[in-house]
Formats: C-alpha cells, sequence, structure tokens
C-alpha cells in the first residue's frame, strides 16, 4: 500500500538527509560527551565517542539498505519498470536541483522512462535499420553483376548455338538434296526418250534381250523345219534311187529283149535284118540307158553325202539352239529380277530419306522455340533490375530520413551526438547505380571487384 | 516470294525469324533496332514488317509510329513481337497502328501461318 | 457424432453459399464486359476465371467430404467446366456465361436441399447438367489436326451470320479486310454480300479510308473460336458480330432459385466479421484495462491533490467506453454490399425476361450498416429495384423513340448523412406516371375523382395498402408485394422512403435508415416531470412559441404558423396525461419533427440535453401504445419513453391529439412505466 507517490518524499528524503542524521546524531553525541569530559579520562570518552560513532554508522547503513532492499508491497508494475528504476529514473532528473517543487511527479517520470525506452528502442530500430539496408545494398550489387554476366553469357551461347544449328541444318539439307538427286537419278527418263535411269535401262535391255531369245528361238524353229525338210528330199532320192534300179532292171530286160530280137532276128535270117538291127539299137540304148543310171546313181550318191552332211550338221545345229536359247531366255529373266530387286531397294530408301526430313523439320521447328530462350530470359532477367533498383534506391532514401530524424527526440542523450556521427561515418551508404540496358554493351567478366563500387556514375 | 524485314536487339531472335521465313523463300533483311531499321529502310521497299518491342536507340512502338508517317509504309503490315506479360505494350502498339502481333517465343509454323495469312 | 458434424455442416453451407454468391457475382462481371463491349464474346479475365473454379472447387471438396453426394456430383461437372474453360483461357459466349448462371442456382438449391432436407427439383437440375456435358463436347470436337474422323462427325454443321463492319482508319494498321474475307473462306463455304451505304460521292472519297462493311454467311463445321480468331486483330477496330442459328438456353424454375435465395437470407444466426475490427475491439478493452487500473491506483491514494487526475482518467475512462461502444457496434455492421449482392441477378434476370435493356451501377456499397438492418432491407430493396425496372424503364423501342440510350440505367446510391444511410434508387425511365396512378387510385376507391392532389402527393399514394400494381411481374420471392409494405417494413426498421420523379426523365427513390437499431441518438425533453426521448434524426428544429402564430381551425386542432407553412400542434402532456409545468404555450418550446415528408410540432416544458441510448423494446412486455416505439434507461436510473415520431405525427395530423380518450389500450405511459421500472431491467 505505499504507492511510489507516498513513497518518493519520504525516501527522498531520507537518502537525503543519511548523512544529515548522521551528522545531527555524532554532534549531539559529542555535545552530551563533552558535557561529560570533565568527569571522565578522555581517551574512555573518545573511545565511547568512537564507538558510538561507529554503531550509529553502521545502523544508518543497515537501515538505509533494509529501506533499499525491503520490498515495495502491493508495487504497480507501471509501463513495465519496477519501483526501483523509477526511483533511479528520480535520482537521476533530480540531481541539478533539490527543490521539492522541481520533484517531477510519477507520470512526468514515466513519461521520460518511456521516452527514454523509446529512444533506446529507437536507435535500436534505427542501428538494425541501417545495418539491412547496407546487407542489401552489398547484396543487391552483387547480384546485379551477376545478373549482367548471366545474359551476357547466355547472349554468347545462343549465338554460337544458332550459328552452328544453322550451319547444321544447311548442311543436313545439302546432303539430304543430294542424296534424292542421286536416287532421283535413277528413277526418271529424258524427254528424248533415251533410258537414263536405271529402271529405264532395265526394260529395254529387258526388251532387247526377250528380242534377242526370241530370234534365236525362230532360227531354231526354222532349222527344224529344214531338217525336215532334208528328210523329205532324202526320203525321195531313195525313191529315185529306187526308180534307178527300176529303170536298169528295165534297161536289163530291155538289153535282153534285144538279145532274144537278135536270135530271132538270126533266125529269121535276112527277114530279120531290120529286126537285129533294131535289137542292136535297142541293145546300145539300154547300154546308154545304163550309162546315165548310173551317172545319174554317181550323182545322187554325191547329193545324197552333200544331204546327210547338212542334215547331221543341221540336226546339231538346230539341237544347239534351242537349248542356247532356253538358257538364254532365263538369264535374261534371272538378271531382270534381280535389277527389278535392286530398284525397289533403291526406292525404299528414297522414301526413308523424305520421311526423315520430315521429322528433321519438325525437330528444326522445335529447336527454332527454344533457340529463342536468350531473348526471353535477358528480357525477365532485366525486369528484375528494376524492382531491385528501385528498392534500393527506396532503402537509401529511408535511411536519409532515417538519420535526420527529428534531432529533438535524441536530444536529451549525450551521447547521441556522438552516435549519430559515428554511424553517419562507418554507414555511409553506397550509391545507386543507372538503369541497366546501356550498361550491357560492355562486355563483362563474371567476377568483379566489388569493393571499390561499381563503374557505371551515381543516380 | 516476298521481302520481310525483322528488328530485334537479340541476335539469335533475329537469326530464327530470318531462318524460319528463308524456309519458305522469303527474302529477309535484318535490323538490330528501330533507328537501323528506318536506315536500312532507305531505297527498298519491304512487304512486311516484323519488329521487337524493347530495343535500345528507338523501340519496337516509335518505329511503328515513325513507318506509319511514311507515305510508302502507310498500309503495309507491321506485326509486333511481344511476351505475354506486355498487354499494355499490346494495347499502346494497336493505337499506334499495328496491324497485329506474334508472342515469344514464337512457332515456326505459327510464324509461317501468320505471315501468310497477312501477305495473302 | 451428429452434434459435432452439424456444426460443420453448418459452416460448410454458409461457406459454400458465399462461395455461390461470389461465383454469381463474377459471372455477371463477365457478362456485364460483355454487355458493355456489344460483342458477344467475352474476353474472359483468366483471374476471374480461376476466382469461379476455385468456389467450385471446394464447394465439391467440402461436399464430398460431408457426404452430400448430389451437390458433389453436380459440383464436379461444373468444375471439369470451369477447368476447361479457364486451361484454354478461351472466350466463353454469352450463351456459356448464362448456363453457368443457371448452374450456380441449381447449385444453390442443391445445397438449401441438403441443409433443410427438402427436394430440389430433379428434373431442371438434371437438364441443366446434361446441358453443362454438352458444353464439353462442343467445345472439344474441334479436330485440329485432322487425324480423329469420329471427333470431326461428331461435330454438327455450324451455320454463322457474321457482321463485319471495319472502322474507316482500318487501312492504317495494315490490316485488309479482303484477307480477312480469304481467311474465312478457308473455313468454309462463304456468301457474302458487301454493303456500299456507306460509300460518299467520287469527290468526297478518300482511299485511304473503309467505307464498305460486309454481311457474310458462313455454313461449315467451324466453331465460334475459329470464326472470332479470324478477326482477333481487328476486334477494336471494327463492329462485329457473330450470331448462330442456335436456341438458348432453358431456365430453371424460378421456383427454386427464389425458394434457395430466400434460404440464404434467414440466415441470421451467425455473423461475419473482419479482423480488423476485432484488433480494434481487443485494443479498446486493452485501453480500458489501462484507464480502470491508472483510476484505481488514483482511488487507493486519493487526496484532493489528485482531483484534477481523477478527473483526467474519468474523461479517459469515458473515452474507452466510448470506443469500446462504437467498436462493438461496429462490429455488427456491414457493408450494404451484402445487401446489394443479389440486385445483380435480379437485373439481369428480369431484364431479359421482359426484353428490356438494362444496367446496374452500384455506388457506395462499402457503406455499413447494422446486421439486422441489412436482413430486413433485402427485400424492401429488391421490391423497389423491380419496380423500377418494371415500371420505370421502357423499353428499348420507347427508349429510343424518347432520344434515350437503348441501355437504362438503375443507379444505386448509399452514402452516409448524419446519423443514417442513405440509399437512392434512381433510374432514367418514364417517371412515375400520375395520371395513371390517379385513376388507378379512383378505381380502388382510394381517392375521390375531383381530389386535387399535387404531383407528390400522387406519387406518395402508391405507398398506400391495396394499391398492389396490376402488371406483376414473376413472383420471384414469393413474398408480399406492394409499395405498402416496403414502406411498412422500411419505417420498422426506424427509416423513411421518399419519392422524387420527374416524368420522362425518370424516378428516385430515396431510403433513410439509421446506422443501428440498438442505439439511438436523442434529444432528451422533459414533459411535466417524466423525460421523454425524441430521435435526433426525427428533429428538425425548435422554437419558441409565439403566440400569435397559434391558430384553432374548426375542429379542436391546434396549429402553428411556421415561415410560410402550417403545423399541427401536439401538446404531448394531453397526450400522455400528465402535469404539465405550465399549459401556457409560451412558457415551453415546440419541438418540430419530422417524418414521411409531413411535420408536426410538439409542445414540450424544456429541452433537457442530447444524449445516446441505449433502446430497451416494450414490446415483449406490452402491448403498442400509439407515439411510444421504445424505452430507455436514463443515466440516474430512472425510465424514459422513447417517443414514435411517426406515430406521433399520425396522430397530429388526424386530429387526435387533444387526448387519447379511445382508449384501452393507452393507459397513461407513465403509469406503464413506473410500474414497469423493476422489470424493464
Amino acid at each position: 500500500m505505499k504507492g511510489p507517490l507516498s513513497f518518493s518524499p519520504s525516501v527522498l528524503s531520507h537518502t537525503a538527509s543519511w548523512p544529515r542524521w548522521w551528522l545531527w546524531a555524532v554532534v549531539g553525541m559529542t555535545v552530551s560527551l563533552s558535557w561529560t569530559v570533565p568527569f571522565i579520562p578522555w581517551w574512555v570518552g573518545l573511545g565511547s565517542g568512537l564507538c558510538a560513532v561507529l554503531t550509529l554508522t553502521i545502523l544508518a547503513f543497515y537501515a538505509r539498505k533494509q529501506y533499499e532492499e525491503k520490498p515495495l508491497e502491493g508495487e504497480e508494475v507501471l509501463d513495465g519498470h519496477d519501483a526501483k528504476q523509477v526511483l533511479d529514473q528520480v535520482d537521476a532528473l533530480m540531481s541539478p536541483s533539490k527543490d521539492i517543487e522541481q520533484i517531477p511527479q510519477v507520470d512526468e517520470v514515466l513519461q521520460n522512462m518511456a521516452a527514454d525506452n523509446q529512444r533506446r528502442r529507437l536507435e535500436d530500430l534505427m542501428r538494425r535499420w541501417v545495418d539491412v539496408a547496407q546487407r542489401y545494398s552489398e547484396a543487391a550489387l552483387v547480384l546485379r553483376k551477376d545478373i549482367y554476366s548471366v545474359i551476357k553469357q547466355t547472349e554468347q551461347a545462343a549465338n554460337t548455338i544458332a550459328n552452328s544449328f544453322e550451319a547444321v541444318i544447311n548442311k543436313s539439307t545439302i546432303q539430304a538434296r543430294q542424296a534424292m538427286e542421286l536416287l532421283e537419278g535413277t528413277q526418271g527418263a529424258t524427254s528424248d526418250g533415251a533410258p537414263q535411269s536405271l529402271k529405264d535401262f532395265i526394260q529395254v535391255s529387258d526388251e532387247r534381250l526377250n528380242k534377242m531369245a526370241d530370234e534365236v528361238v525362230r532360227v531354231a524353229d526354222l532349222s527344224v523345219n529344214m531338217v525336215r525338210e532334208l528328210d523329205g528330199v532324202q526320203s525321195r532320192t531313195q525313191a529315185i534311187d529306187g526308180f534307178l534300179l527300176d529303170v536298169e532292171k528295165l534297161a536289163d530286160q530291155t538289153s535282153l529283149l534285144a538279145l532274144n530280137a537278135d536270135i530271132e532276128a538270126a533266125r529269121v535270117g535276112e527277114h530279120g535284118r531290120g529286126f537285129s538291127v533294131v535289137a542292136s539299137e535297142v541293145r546300145r540304148l539300154s547300154k546308154r540307158s545304163h550309162e546315165f543310171s548310173d551317172r545319174i546313181r554317181v550323182h545322187l550318191k554325191e547329193v545324197r553325202t552333200g544331204l546327210s552332211k547338212t542334215y547331221g550338221n543341221m540336226r546339231m545345229l538346230s539341237a544347239a539352239d534351242m537349248e542356247h536359247a532356253l538358257q538364254i531366255k532365263e538369264d535374261v529373266v534371272s538378271l531382270t529380277r534381280s535389277l527389278e530387286d535392286k530398284n525397289r531397294e533403291v526406292a525404299e530408301t528414297v522414301s526413308c530419306i523424305n520421311e526423315i526430313s520430315k521429322e528433321i523439320a519438325q525437330d528444326v521447328r522445335n529447336v527454332v522455340v527454344s533457340l529463342q530462350f536468350h531473348d526471353i530470359t535477358s528480357q525477365k532477367l532485366s525486369g528484375m533490375l528494376e524492382p531491385m533498383d528501385d528498392l534500393r534506391r527506396s532503402l537509401y532514401h529511408l535511411m536519409q530520413e532515417t538519420i535526420n530524424l527529428d534531432k529533438s527526440l535524441l536530444k536529451n542523450l549525450p551521447n547521441n551526438e556522438r552516435w549519430l556521427s559515428r554511424m553517419r561515418d562507418d554507414h555511409a551508404p553506397e550509391p545507386v547505380t543507372k538503369p541497366m540496358k546501356n550498361a550491357v554493351q560492355k562486355p563483362r567478366t563474371v567476377h568483379q571487384a566489388t569493393d571499390n563500387g561499381p563503374a557505371v556514375e551515381l543516380f | 516470294m516476298a521481302t520481310i524485314l525483322t528488328v530485334d536487339d537479340t541476335a539469335s531472335m533475329r537469326q530464327m525469324i530470318s531462318f524460319t521465313l528463308h524456309s519458305v523463300g522469303h527474302e529477309v533483311i535484318q535490323a538490330s533496332d528501330g533507328k537501323e531499321a528506318l536506315k536500312v529502310l532507305e531505297g527498298k521497299k519491304v512487304d512486311l514488317v516484323i519488329a521487337d518491342i524493347n530495343m535500345p536507340n528507338m523501340d519496337g512502338i516509335t518505329l511503328l509510329k515513325s513507318l506509319r508517317a511514311l507515305a510508302d509504309y502507310k498500309f503495309t503490315p507491321i506485326l509486333m513481337l511481344t511476351t505475354e506479360s506486355q498487354d499494355a505494350k499490346r494495347q499502346q502498339g494497336k493505337v499506334a497502328g499495328a496491324t497485329g502481333w506474334i508472342v515469344k517465343p514464337f512457332n515456326p509454323e505459327q510464324l509461317l501461318t501468320v505471315v501468310k495469312k497477312v501477305l495473302g | 457424432m451428429a452434434i459435432d458434424m452439424r456444426q460443420f455442416h453448418q459452416t460448410f453451407f454458409e461457406e459454400s453459399l458465399e462461395g455461390l454468391t461470389v461465383m454469381e457475382a463474377e459471372l455477371l462481371h463477365l457478362e456485364r464486359a460483355a454487355c458493355a463491349s456489344g460483342q458477344d464474346t467475352v474476353y474472359a479475365d483468366s483471374e476471374i476465371l480461376n476466382t469461379i473454379f476455385r468456389s467450385a472447387h471446394s464447394i465439391k471438396g467440402g461436399s464430398s467430404t460431408f457426404g452430400f453426394g448430389d451437390v458433389a456430383a453436380f459440383a464436379h461437372v461444373l468444375e471439369s467446366r470451369l477447368d476447361a474453360l479457364r486451361d484454354r483461357r478461351s472466350q466463353p459466349s454469352q450463351r456459356v456465361v448464362g448456363l453457368l448462371l443457371l448452374s450456380v442456382d441449381c447449385l444453390r438449391s442443391l445445397i438449401v436441399a441438403a441443409k433443410t432436407g427438402k427436394e430440389a427439383d430433379r428434373n431442371a437440375i438434371e437438364a441443366v447438367r446434361v446441358q453443362l456435358e454438352k458444353l464439353e463436347s462442343e467445345n472439344t470436337a474441334l479436330p485440329v489436326t485432322g487425324k480423329t474422323p469420329t471427333q470431326v462427325e461428331a461435330l454438327t454443321t455450324t451455320h454463322w451470320h457474321i457482321l463485319f463492319r471495319p472502322n474507316p482508319r482500318m487501312f492504317h494498321t495494315g490490316n485488309d479486310p479482303l484477307r480477312i474475307l480469304r481467311e474465312l473462306a478457308g473455313l468454309g463455304k462463304l456468301k457474302t454480300t458487301a454493303d456500299v451505304s456507306g460509300l460518299p460521292s467520287w469527290e468526297q472519297l478518300n482511299p485511304e479510308e473503309c467505307y464498305l462493311s460486309w454481311n457474310v454467311e458462313l455454313v461449315g463445321s467451324t466453331a465460334r473460336e475459329a470464326v472470332a480468331d479470324v478477326f482477333s486483330w481487328v476486334l477494336d477496330d471494327c463492329c462485329l458480330e457473330i450470331a448462330p442459328k442456335t436456341m438458348l438456353a432453358p431456365t430453371l424454375s424460378q421456383r427454386t432459385v427464389a425458394e434457395a435465395v430466400a434460404f440464404m437470407d434467414t440466415n441470421a444466426g451467425t455473423l461475419r466479421v473482419n479482423v480488423p475490427k476485432i484488433d480494434g475491439l481487443i485494443n479498446t478493452v486493452g485501453e480500458l484495462v489501462i484507464t480502470q487500473t491508472m483510476l484505481s491506483q488514483i482511488a487507493t491514494n486519493f487526496s484532493f491533490d489528485n482531483l484534477s487526475r481523477l478527473f483526467a482518467g474519468i474523461a479517459q475512462l469515458e473515452r474507452n467506453t466510448r470506443e469500446l461502444q462504437e467498436s462493438v457496434m461496429r462490429i455488427r455492421m456491414l457493408p450494404l454490399s451484402f445487401a446489394f449482392n443479389r440486385l445483380p441477378r435480379l437485373v439481369h434476370d428480369m431484364s431479359q425476361k421482359l426484353g428490356k435493356k438494362v444496367e446496374l451501377i452500384v455506388h457506395g456499397e462499402q457503406t455499413e450498416i447494422d446486421k439486422t438492418v441489412i436482413d430486413r432491407l433485402i427485400d424492401p430493396l429488391l421490391h423497389l429495384v423491380r419496380n423500377c425496372l418494371g415500371h420505370g424503364i421502357e423499353p428499348p423501342a420507347e427508349r429510343i423513340a424518347a432520344g434515350k440510350p437503348e441501355t437504362g440505367i438503375i443507379e444505386l446510391k448509399a452514402y452516409q448523412k448524419g446519423g443514417n444511410v442513405a440509399i437512392e434508387i434512381r433510374d432514367d425511365g418514364r417517371g412515375m406516371q400520375h395520371e395513371r396512378i390517379f385513376a388507378k387510385a379512383v378505381e380502388r376507391g382510394l381517392i375521390s375523382a375531383e381530389a386535387k392532389l399535387s404531383p407528390e402527393e400522387i406519387s406518395e399514394m402508391i405507398f398506400l395498402p391495396g394499391f398492389s400494381t396490376a402488371e406483376t411481374v414473376t413472383d420471384v420471392s414469393g413474398r408480399g408485394v406492394g409499395m405498402d409494405i416496403v414502406r411498412n417494413n422500411i419505417r420498422s426498421l426506424g427509416g423513411s422512403v421518399e419519392i422524387a420523379s420527374q416524368p420522362g426523365r425518370g424516378t428516385c427513390f430515396i431510403v433513410r435508415l439509421p446506422l443501428t437499431l440498438a442505439i439511438l441518438d436523442g434529444l432528451s425533453v422533459q414533459v411535466g416531470i417524466h423525460t421523454y426521448i425524441l430521435p435526433l434524426v426525427s428533429i428538425v428544429e425548435s422554437v419558441r412559441i409565439r403566440p400569435e402564430q397559434v391558430s384553432r381551425p374548426a375542429g379542436g386542432a391546434e396549429l402553428y404558423g411556421l415561415r410560410k407553412e402550417y403545423l399541427p400542434l401536439l401538446r404531448l402532456y394531453e397526450l400522455f396525461r400528465i402535469e404539465p409545468r405550465s399549459a401556457d404555450l409560451t412558457q415551453g418550446l415546440l419541438v418540430i419533427v419530422e417524418a414521411d415528408g409531413k411535420k408536426a410540432g410538439l409542445y414540450v416544458d424544456d429541452l433537457l440535453g442530447q444524449q445516446q441510448v441505449v433502446i430497451k423494446s416494450l414490446a415483449t412486455h406490452y402491448r403498442k401504445v400509439e407515439g411510444i416505439s421504445a424505452a430507455t434507461i436514463l443515466g440516474d436510473g430512472s425510465v424514459a419513453m422513447i417517443l414514435d415520431v411517426t406515430g406521433l405525427i399520425r396522430l397530429a395530423h388526424s386530429g387526435a391529439g387533444h387526448s387519447v380518450s379511445n382508449g384501452s389500450d393507452a393507459p397513461p405511459a407513465t403509469v406503464a412505466a413506473s410500474a414497469a421500472a423493476p422489470t424493464i431491467n
């Protein structure tokens, strides 16, 4: 129940007058002692005097300590301070003057303490604030440089990729075209009808070979016919031979007849002379026909020999021809077939190449889209820089304002000036740099010295 | 086929556009910003202009306005390249007389369709 | 744990219904944008679509968790449609937005059904769901690569009628209508008719401008988006209309909608409060504690030196308590947007039904007013707006003939004025048709044919009971119709309704409401030995009585001439049968009060002062006494009656000011008061 209101005056008077009452007690004691001096020895007086003084001092000391240490009952916690602090504060405020009227009231004291507290907190805040701003500034600088370098690097990479890509595409196009030409060269025909392509060639050869084979077959056929004819001839000669025999027989018979006639003639005598002439003529005729038939026979023989020779050749030839012709035909057919197979393979390869070209086209499209990444990322990155710079600028301004805060807040504390100037010196913030676009033109390496500040002018 | 001018400060972007347009047989002229574009156009006539918006020296919108002021290019189709987030710029472009816009990154097929659409 | 779940259910229902309100508002937003730009397609802001999607999504989740199967199923369909819409970032057409609005209605009725156990209209809901599902197949049936022939077959032939009217300056952007038409030709069979009516004569022809427009018929199997795509670059530079030859979506039964909506309003059990308000409350309470501490401190060590500090402390306490009171009151205050949130939907539905084009503009919906007021304000407000739609705004043809823009405007303006909140409902329609009202009133026998009434009085007549409007629009809420009920409702809230109208120009209804029903700013007056409270809002002025201004025409009533008007003079002591301090009019004061456009003068002995009083209702204890609205307890513990100004004025005008002798229903107000003093606490 002893509130600070009632508390402070007595305490103050207590503390203020501690030396006082002690002094008074000492004086009083001395006076009273001095009265007894004549009655007691001087050393008794002095001794007792000293003892008394000592006791009083101790008592006073003890009493004061008690006062100080006794927990104050019913003390309210005001604004988070206890009475001790209030007392200290009042003490501090009171030292310049001892006038009771000028002793501040509790609420004033509290207000001062609150203000103090606020001041302290404010200082703390300001210090932390400047710290943070400083750290951000530094980090922002580093970040900005990194961003520059990223942009530059991506630009280089993008250009390289784009160039290489274009080159690759060109070359692959050329290759494809050449392959196509090569392949197509085997497919088409020229205007003058002469076979230019493999296909045409195959076709024409096929035709010609077929024709030839057919010719050969025809020849063989002819030969066979001829043999048959020869056979016919042979049999005719044989028939002629037969006739010849008959003729000889006839001639023989005729000569016999003639002999008979002669005989008869002889018999007859003179009358038969005509007869014998006839008979001798007949005899001569038959002899002549014998001769003729002999001659014919000789010819026939020759013919026959010739025939059979021819016959034999023919035979041989026709047989050989037929076989040959058939063989040739077979060869031609198989050659044609293998040529056609080759042709088909070629056509398949051509269509394969076409397919791949289409796929390549799609891949090309994808790459074209992706290669635009540099543009987009660099725009986005540059976009990042502006808000960063804005923030930095704002922080800078805020820091300035903080430093230049209303000094009246801080004026009561004598160390403030020192702290303020110290802060200003230690934490002078970095100047903020100009916006980025122009700076990109200068090439930058990845690691930049950060201590000396950026190479661009003050914003 | 047609002669097309492409304006962009990023080399890879210009390369991609030229490459795509070349593949169908268009002729492509390149410029790296608005100023260069105007210089390049002196004495030449192009059938279509494709321009980026963010460029140094002279940006896309300014280039657009300058082109529309020239008698030769009053009715030439001019396409703007924009990123998705630049809606406001798109509006500006429209007001300044852009024919249409292409969103980055562009798909080459789309680009060819749009070019065909515009050149008829 | 049935009880536990019920709590959760309650929260789920509230949240879902709120979510549905949000969805509805956003959908109307979309549609309004479409209406405003005059085009049929809507460029959906992706954020709007996201918001709508999220609401549907959470409703689906919640209903599924709590086992409301049919709600979940429907919400699922709706959510997947919305997902498709927002993924494609496509442009939902007006038809789709209409269908989505219907779906919101369905969901609402399903949720109401789940909550109240009543069945919802299954058939209608099923129909809407089928439509929703058809929507999906329609939208995804566009063949992109042509590789799936089945999908192509699924798409029916479409027939689009396109009106393309380029701006004259179209060429200047490098766009060429010719190539646009050529592109269209690639989509299907094209039949074009050019409209050359815009061509000027040769001398005026500027070759750099476009004067032509085209009507195009496109038959093919293209979706609307493909058609709109062709024009995507020139949308701002031309007038474009793309119309199909298909029909509109069906409407859900209005009753189910009404029920669901009605249900939403009576959910008065809980209150949503802004967190900052609670924070403010906590702060205020904290300061109160500090002040109290300080005071008790002063009190324990009281000495006369501290008197000034004591007074300061008490002043501080008073400040804190007042702040606390205000904070608490503010908690109960909700922005008027809660009352306005159903209006866009109403306007949308009704305008479509009536074939009128109406735009709703709302100002000041963030003005706050007590929750109880809002709950009871919604119906009268709806009715007033319905009135404007039905009678005020003319059909488009009539509007154009009158030289007005085709789209009518209904403007709601809410603002705080003094201790009141005023809501103005203004339309730019044809205004009050005085002759018709007069004729109808005569027809109903409410007045005689010869009565001479000023235009204001004629307008006021629509508030008379029995004056229901003949052209009843479809009964959306099923509750009372008739302006008289509107006025009664508003009056029961302690407010008033006025009409101002100009023929041909429009009508304006002004609704005035007190900020809260619980606390009143009042003026305490002395009548005899008793104190009465007059609501400050009703008081116009107070004057010293000049005897020469008092006149007593036949009939016994007294009139006081104030400036140019004559007001009935009501002697309160006579009315309440109290002994006045002095019956001489010059000794006391005349307090001029106003309500519903009528004024009266109340004779009191003295004015005591202005104070805020807490209204304590008498209704639970006593029958209604004419002239008394409620009671309050004054600082010294005595009871004071709060006067009902409207009732008093009515009494005054009807000449019953002399004494309430006709009645068992009027025991002297004082006796009642004193008898009730112990119990009213």
